[in-house]
């Protein structure tokens, strides 16, 4: 059987297989070697992946107390299925590393109280890469690094992936001012909630540019206040606001990208139609027809759970 | 879509245009679906502009490039082509769609029909077959690959077992050829 199949329908076939297979065929031939190793077919395959659910899987942070050590799992997506499978031990290859963020499938871990040893980890081909060592400079009047957290995305500029480090440093005689430094990243934007206009009565967002490094502040429908909390999350290559009051958790997606009038609720979980008492929920993924989205519950307490809820029917169904 | 487009119809009232492959056989298909066929409507579209009076709807449209056996096998994907768009999303309608994918021919097939489709420009043809393909090479050893596309492993044996030692993990589990 032979056939001389232009390279650009190869690589339309290519773009079509899991990761494992594509890694397999890198030994075809010279020419398989460089198709595949090539951005323009990375962009393409990933793409493809984004679109399909393929070789989604979830990382999770995991914690023993005896002896205390940090260990990733990992949770493989069956797009043939359409759920998460059991949880699989995965290589580690940086023990006690913990996941800060992660993109487009690359995973950035750091280790140690201040962060300052960062990597960036491809689980599905396994392989990673430490950066280089950064110290932190403390700015005169401050006197302690209290916080540090890493957030990371693609500049699709450059088309780089960048580490942005936040430090919060504070000065002795400062009383404890608590706010949230996680963030999410989305096109080359990395992204904050904060409440930051005095007088406005809703949060904003706070984003930063990868590509530029400048920040710009949009505004959001989350409500200021005092007894809401809110996440920041990505659901389906979208910016999505998940608001949790007594009774409702109200989520909302930016519809257009950067458009502060495109927030849209786009449903409302009564609590009382859970049967588990949770904290709060965050929004993972859309399932590959759109119309379910997995939940990572947090229960008050003991362990996460994964749920799927049916967006038209209303209901939990067990992830 | 009718189910008349391969066998011509004389009461049918829908345009008929008529291809002709590289093997010499006329095949008379609906418009609707020769129009699927970017390649065959922009021939199409030329025709008309140039010389509408003299030959009308006898217009011949020649396809040195595709085989009688493909083009049938194409025309009657297209008659299915309103139940292939939808995503699957369950374990029932994907295996349903791997069947469906399946039925068009052996795996050499496959190749003629990309090929074809790539030709005619037809793009949802080009996917569908192109995932045909991809499904049944995924567990594929690498000789298996090798082999099926004609290509010949150009890496020094040394080289070779380098990247299989280094991703020994994409190699196991691997199908029988």
């Amino acid at each position: 059987m032979t056939s001389n199949l232009l390279q650009d329908l190869i690589a339309e076939i290519l773009i079509r297989l899991p990761v494992k297979s594509v890694v397999r065929f890198l030994c075809v031939s010279k020419e398989w070697y460089s198709l595949i190793t090539s951005s323009y077919f990375i962009k393409m395959h990933l793409k493809f992946s984004i679109e399909t659910n393929r070789d989604r899987t979830l990382i999770l942070n995991e914690e023993d107390f005896a002896p205390a050590s940090h260990y990733i799992s990992a949770v493989q997506f069956s797009s043939k299925y359409n759920r998460f499978g059991k949880t699989v031990e995965i290589y580690q290859p940086l023990l006690n590393w913990v996941v800060s963020d992660y993109c487009d499938g690359l995973v950035c871990l750091h280790n140690g109280h201040e962060k300052q040893d960062v990597a960036v980890w491809n689980p599905l081909v396994r392989k990673y890469r430490r950066f280089p060592f950064e110290p932190i400079e403390e700015p005169s009047g401050f006197s302690d690094v209290r916080f540090s957290h890493l957030a990371f995305g693609h500049d699709p500029r450059n088309d780089d992936y960048k580490v942005l480090r936040v430090i919060e440093f504070y000065m002795e005689d400062m009383i404890g001012m608590e706010f949230e430094v996680k963030s999410v990243a989305l096109n080359g934007d990395v992204y904050w909630l904060v409440a930051d206009r005095v007088g406005q009565h809703r949060k904003s967002l706070l984003a930063f540019d990868l590509a530029t490094e400048k920040f710009r502040l949009y505004g959001t429908p989350v409500p200021l206040e005092n007894y809401l909390s809110t996440f920041l999350d990505v659901l389906g290559g979208l910016l999505c606001c998940i608001v949790h009051d007594y009774m409702y958790c109200d989520v909302y997606l930016m519809k257009k990208y950067g458009v502060e009038g495109s927030w849209t609720q786009i449903f409302k979980i009564e609590k009382n139609v859970l049967c588990r008492n949770f904290e709060y929920f965050r929004t993972l993924m859309f399932s590959t027809n759109g119309k379910k989205v997995l939940l990572e519950e947090h229960p008050e307490c003991g362990r996460t759970n994964l749920i799927w809820y049916d967006i038209e029917k209303n209901k939990m169904l067990q992830g | 879509m009718s189910n008349t487009s391969e066998n011509p119809n004389p009461s049918s009232s829908s345009a008929k245009i008529t291809l002709k492959t590289s093997d010499n056989e006329l095949f008379e298909v609906e418009e609707a679906v020769a129009m699927k066929f970017c390649t065959v409507k922009q021939y199409f579209e030329d025709e008309k502009d140039n010389d509408v009076a003299a030959r009308g709807s006898s217009t011949v449209i020649p396809l040195p490039n595709v085989h009688s056996a493909v083009l049938a096998r194409l025309i009657s994907y297209c008659k299915k082509l309103p139940q292939s768009n939808a995503v699957a999303d369950n374990h029932e309608e994907e295996e349903t769609k791997k069947k469906e994918r399946k039925q068009y021919g052996t795996p050499g097939d496959l190749v003629d029909l990309i090929s074809a489709a790539n030709y005619l420009d037809f793009k949802e043809g080009l996917e569908f077959f192109n995932q045909a393909l991809a499904d049944h090479i995924q567990n594929k050893s690498v000789e298996y690959v090798r082999k099926f596309f004609g290509i010949k492993g150009d890496f020094e044996p040394h080289e070779e077992e380098k990247y299989r030692e280094e991703y020994a993990w994409a190699f196991e589990g691997v199908d029988e050829d």
